[in-house]
């Protein structure tokens, strides 16, 4: 019963781009061996572009790609949900030079992506009860209370993907919290 | 079967392909396809950029073809090339450009119901043989006659799911206005193709809404995000309303919700200059004044109302939006009238 459906739907499966990424592939961040062929499969919507050849530090960077994530349309404010963020080479190697660590950009960005009550109230899917059967404590009462838009860390998936040059991350929503991501080893 | 087997690999080896199979296009299927049209096979409908290959009437059954057209799909494909092969649409620069944004092909009329072209349940997506293949014509034709190649012509970092194909009929029979054909000046039962450069669909869930102040506040935030060109020079986006939440705002005619989404998208001009692709140069350059001094100056997202292009599609029930966000300014929609 999908209203839309989505491009995506046709096809929607890439590689990590391993070769060009100053970090560990997600596969060794999930707990795989280096070595191993891994497929990791999550419900998310349409990649949508943050286009940023402005920012020269990881912190402005943050800035627009939280902001991205953190629009009233999609379903990560009001449930639990996956979340994906592709960092094109050079915005990784932003990140990277300012001696961030994977680690370190996913804890940024989940820091800093996420609205007000006050704003959530006014728009979108907003339900009180959905806030609180968060994993999170919400005060429903303090319009100014921030609420993360990833409820769950593990939820955040940071990969490396695109060409250089390419300014460009990429921004894919999860679906509305009835899926968790999964990864799997394969034998060739 | 074996040799259109090899000569599908032929296609792959050849890079003229998405990276999807084809269907051979053999003079037999190329035949049968310009029967799907009156005009001379040998007419040139204009050439592609950067490599400018001839779209003549043939090169564009070819392709139909080798998407997977009907013969009756051609006038559709044939108006989608004139499209955007018009100047206004910037082909060239969108062609090499390290962005994202693909064609989108809205059609209006008779003809587009009459052929199966889709604007209702899932129409942005798999399963509707006509925006399939219709769309996807339309690349392989910037790729084999224009030389769109990824990493070689097209620098762009990512590229989208909607290159495969990106191609909708409106929901006419379910929009509460008049077709969006209508509103840029043809007649009602004229088959028009528009076209527009922009990103993928981005969902507005909104089931909570019952009136249209509160949906916009949702649509208007999800199309401000600091990620978009929209922010920062004048280009296009489009925003598809389901039935459901077009109907919430039946009460206004299309304009009315056009104008105060324009009035409400957009962010604080310190939003703007503290993330994202900012220039104090490009403000300077917009249609309109910007006072560069106050911060709080509230810097409208569509720099002219003409640029936001609001249709109705999907299905019932469906509390969703979907925002096309536009390309970096280089283009602009085109609208082609075309006869059957």
């Amino acid at each position: 019963m999908s209203t839309f459906s989505q491009p995506s739907r046709f096809t929607f499966c890439i590689r990590e781009n391993e070769d060009e990424s100053p970090w560990g592939p997600l596969s060794q961040t999930l707990g795989f061996g280096p070595d191993e062929d891994v497929v990791t499969l999550a419900a998310v919507e349409n990649p949508q572009l943050v286009f940023d050849d402005t920012s020269r530090d990881a912190e402005r960077y943050f800035i627009a790609t939280a902001d991205a994530m953190a629009h009233l349309g999609s379903w990560n404010n009001w449930t639990r949900s996956d979340l994906i963020v592709a960092l094109a080479p050079q915005h990784a190697e932003i990140c990277a030079g300012d001696g961030l660590s994977k680690d370190d950009v996913h804890a940024r960005l989940l820091e800093m992506a996420g609205r007000r009550v006050g704003e959530l109230r006014r728009g979108g899917n907003f339900r009180a009860e959905r806030m609180r059967s968060l994993l999170i404590p919400v005060d429903l009462e303090d319009d100014d209370f921030f609420v993360p838009t990833v409820k769950d860390p593990t939820d955040l998936k940071i990969i490396v993907a695109g060409g250089v040059p390419g300014p460009e991350s990429a921004v894919m929503h999860g679906w509305s919290g009835g899926s968790r991501s999964v990864s799997l080893a394969y034998t060739p | 079967m074996i040799d259109d087997l090899d000569a599908l690999e032929f296609f792959f080896d050849k890079e003229w392909s998405d990276g999807l199979p084809v269907v051979v296009p053999t003079e037999e299927r190329i035949g049968k396809m310009l029967s799907g049209s009156s005009r001379d096979p040998e007419e040139i409908t204009g050439a592609v950029p950067p490599a400018f290959g001839e779209a003549t009437v043939r090169a564009v059954a070819a392709h139909a073809v080798m998407a997977g057209c009907k013969p009756e799909y051609l006038p559709v494909v044939l108006a989608g090339v004139e499209a955007i092969l018009d100047e206004r649409f910037g082909l060239n620069g969108l062609q090499g450009s390290m962005n994202s944004s693909a064609p989108l092909l809205i059609v209006n009329g008779p003809h587009a119901q009459e052929i199966g072209l889709f604007g209702g349940r899932g129409c942005f997506g798999p399963g509707f043989r006509a925006n399939a293949t219709i769309g996807r014509a339309i690349w392989l034709m910037l790729l084999n006659l224009g030389g769109g190649i990824p990493g070689v012509v097209s620098m762009s970092t990512f590229g989208q799911p909607s290159k495969y194909t990106f191609c909708i009929a409106e929901n006419e029979a379910e929009s509460p206005w008049e077709p969006l054909s209508k509103s840029r000046g043809f007649a009602p039962d004229e088959n028009v193709v528009t076209a527009v450069a922009c990103e993928n669909p981005q969902l507005v869930v909104d089931n909570y809404a019952r009136d249209p102040e509160q949906l916009f506040f949702s649509i208007a935030d999800t199309m401000s995000h600091l990620g978009c060109w929209n922010q920062w020079v004048r280009s296009d986006l489009v925003l598809a309303l389901s039935p459901q939440q077009a109907a919430i705002c039946a009460d206004l005619p299309r304009e009315k919700v056009c104008r105060r989404l324009c009035a409400l998208a957009g962010r604080r001009l310190g939003d703007l200059k503290r993330a994202g692709q900012w220039r104090e140069e490009w403000m300077r350059d917009l249609p309109f004044a910007v006072d560069l001094e106050n911060d709080d100056y509230f810097v409208p997202l569509i720099k002219d109302p003409a640029d936001l292009h609001i249709v109705v599609a999907g299905g019932t029930p469906g509390p969703h939006s979907a925002v096309m966000h536009g390309w970096n300014g280089g283009s602009r929609a085109v609208s082609k009238a075309y006869a059957v």
